[in-house]
């Protein structure tokens, strides 16, 4: 279990983490979302050792985390690129670790566990290819593979999939959570796509501006948004008279909340529109029977006798 | 293409070298022979029977060496200053590290000469050796930095998460993701240094003796085939070096292959 106590730090005087306080509990997966910018880079950065927080303490399970040394914590960091080494193959990137890294192995032991992993990643085949003859997300396997040999007590992952095109990101973001599920990792996982940390995360954690806003599973945050920044961060639905509703609750009728429509959205089967507030901009996805047209106003109000959830 | 590029370099290096050696065991070579008509150990001889050509060949490869060795440990911090670290007045620097080249050498080398008489290190190896720092160091720091450019920080903080320390990070990160340019600045310096005639002449005072001091004086000599003998030990060394460079390298490497 990782556990995070009022950690701190700043820039230059400018604070890029409030303290911020968080657990992960063993074998589970926490995304961590929020805007560019917010601070996640550097929370994480903090976790693995290469900065220093200027207050807080992290445990992880019984351990003092933070006063060890990034090198020396059970911990690995995995960053938006894949990062193999160009002069090593596939096989000696994944074997990095087990011979000069934190969890040395004899030679036998070594080949025979890079052997199997590469095997559950699907790049066996590969083991003697160089990194350049990779794509991107094989390249990311072999990553994932070089961390999880050490058997870290934590996995950081830094937007492992940014630099991938949509379908790709798509595919390894579902093996990936079933592969670390499957060895029951615990992990934190940074991302700045809430459709992403929803996918990936037990549970998800909602940062602004280097604080956190909302901490819950992925139905809790979309569902039931802990204000209306969460609100306006998921885009799912708004505030109206201080009271949440989902897109799902909401039509288009004839009188109710000035709105207008962004634009249509396609999705499993059916459409969608996006829509703002005139008087505060808050954003929703309404159903709407009738179609709509980019820049139409409209007005929206709660369907009757339908609850939040 | 690959094959073209290796005939140009075939054309270029090895072709004057095999030319020499020719020449320098040539008796009788005259027009319209395409080869000599006759052959002679003679050159060779005369160049074995130099009571100074040995200790010149192991004095040069003593100060080559020891210089190549400075201009690692000088120029890597400085060409990763250059690369990584950003810093007020680094325009400044980069051109003052790079002074030595635009200013003639031997206006620089004068001035030395007097503070090494002082320091008592003229007409000394150390002295000769810190004047070869002037035309080498500036091209090391040059290529070093090319190497820093291409190697990501990133990679080294990967080796770090993955718990390697600061040394093997280096020895198996940055050394090999670096060992051209290093070859390169290795290889360069060497060349430099072995053919440096005025400067070993200024500072060493004749008492150091390398190999081209006793090489021009030669050229006097009209005797062609010791000349070309001469030329023949001179671009050899530079082989040998590179040679020596990369067996020991590759041999590190294997061993350190995860
Ligand atoms: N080394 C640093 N020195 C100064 N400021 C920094 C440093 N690293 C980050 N910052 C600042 O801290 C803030 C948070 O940066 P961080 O990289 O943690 O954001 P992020 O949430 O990871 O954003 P993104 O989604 O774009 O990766 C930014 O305003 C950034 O400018
Ligand atoms: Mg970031």
């Amino acid at each position: 279990m990782l556990t995070l106590e009022h950690i701190e730090k700043s820039f230059h005087q400018e604070t890029v983490l409030h303290p911020v306080t968080l657990t992960v509990t063993a074998g589970n997966i926490l995304s961590i979302v929020g805007p560019s910018g917010c601070g996640k880079t550097t929370l994480l950065r903090c976790v693995a050792g290469f900065l220093k927080p200027d207050g807080g303490e992290m445990y992880l399970g019984d351990s003092r985390l933070d006063t060890k040394k990034a090198a020396e914590r059970p911990v690995v960091l995995m960053f938006q690129d894949a990062l193999l080494f160009p002069h090593l193959t596939v096989s000696e990137n994944a074997a990095y670790g087990l011979r000069h890294g934190r969890r040395r192995l004899s030679r036998p032991e070594r080949k025979q566990e890079t052997e199997a992993m590469l095997s559950r990643v699907g790049l066996w085949e590969k083991r003697n290819h160089y990194p350049r003859e990779l794509s991107g997300g094989q390249q990311q396997r072999v990553s994932l593979a070089r961390a999880l040999l050490l058997q870290p007590d934590l996995l950081l992952l830094d937007e492992p999939f940014s630099s991938l095109d949509a379908h790709l990101r798509q595919e390894l973001r579902l093996w990936v959570r079933d592969f670390l599920k499957e060895e029951g990792v615990t992990a934190l996982f940074v991302t700045h796509d809430r459709e992403e940390a929803a996918i990936m995360g037990d549970r998800m954690l909602v940062m602004q501006r280097g604080h956190v806003l909302q901490e819950g599973t992925p139905e809790d945050v979309h569902k039931r948004p802990a204000g209306p920044d969460v609100a306006a961060f998921i885009g799912e639905g708004i505030y109206l008279d201080g009271t949440y509703y989902p897109g799902s609750s909401l039509e288009a009728a004839s009188e109710g909340a000035a709105a207008v429509v962004e634009h249509a959205v396609y999705a499993y089967g059916w459409t969608f529109y996006r829509i703002h507030l005139e008087a505060d901009g808050q954003q929703t996805v309404i159903r709407s029977e009738e179609s709509l047209t980019p820049g139409q106003k409209l007005a929206v109000r709660p369907k009757e006798g339908v609850s939040d959830d | 293409m690959r094959k073209l590029l290796l005939l140009l370099l075939l054309a270029i290096f090895v072709f004057p070298v095999l030319f020499l050696f020719l020449k320098s065991i040539t008796f009788s070579w005259r027009y319209p022979d395409v080869l000599p008509t006759a052959f002679s150990m003679r050159a060779w001889e005369a160049l074995a029977s130099e009571p100074q050509l040995l200790p010149a060949v192991g004095m040069t490869l003593f100060i080559g060496a020891v210089v190549v060795v400075l201009n690692l440990l000088l120029g890597i911090p400085a060409a990763l200053a250059l690369s990584w670290v950003d810093f007020r007045g680094k325009v400044a620097v980069e051109t003052i590290f790079f002074l030595p080249i635009l200013v003639p050498v031997l206006a620089i080398a004068m001035g030395l000469h007097i503070t090494m008489i002082r320091l008592g290190i003229a007409d000394h190896p150390a002295g000769v050796i810190l004047i070869h720092l002037l035309p080498t160091l500036p091209y090391t720091i040059r290529v070093l930095r090319g190497g820093f450019d291409r190697l990501d920080p990133a990679w080294m903080q990967l080796g770090e998460t993955l718990g390697a320390g600061v040394f093997r990070r280096i020895a198996t990160i940055a050394v090999p993701i670096m060992a051209p340019s290093l070859r390169s600045a290795a290889v360069l310096t060497f060349v430099i240094s072995l053919s440096q005639y005025v400067l070993t002449a200024i500072i060493g005072g004749g008492r150091v003796t390398t190999l081209p001091l006793l090489y021009y004086p030669f050229f006097n000599s009209a005797d062609q085939a010791v000349i070309a003998a001469f030329s023949v030990l001179f671009a050899v060394l530079p082989l040998l070096f590179l040679f020596v460079w990369e067996t020991v390298s590759s041999a590190a490497g294997r061993l350190l292959r995860p």
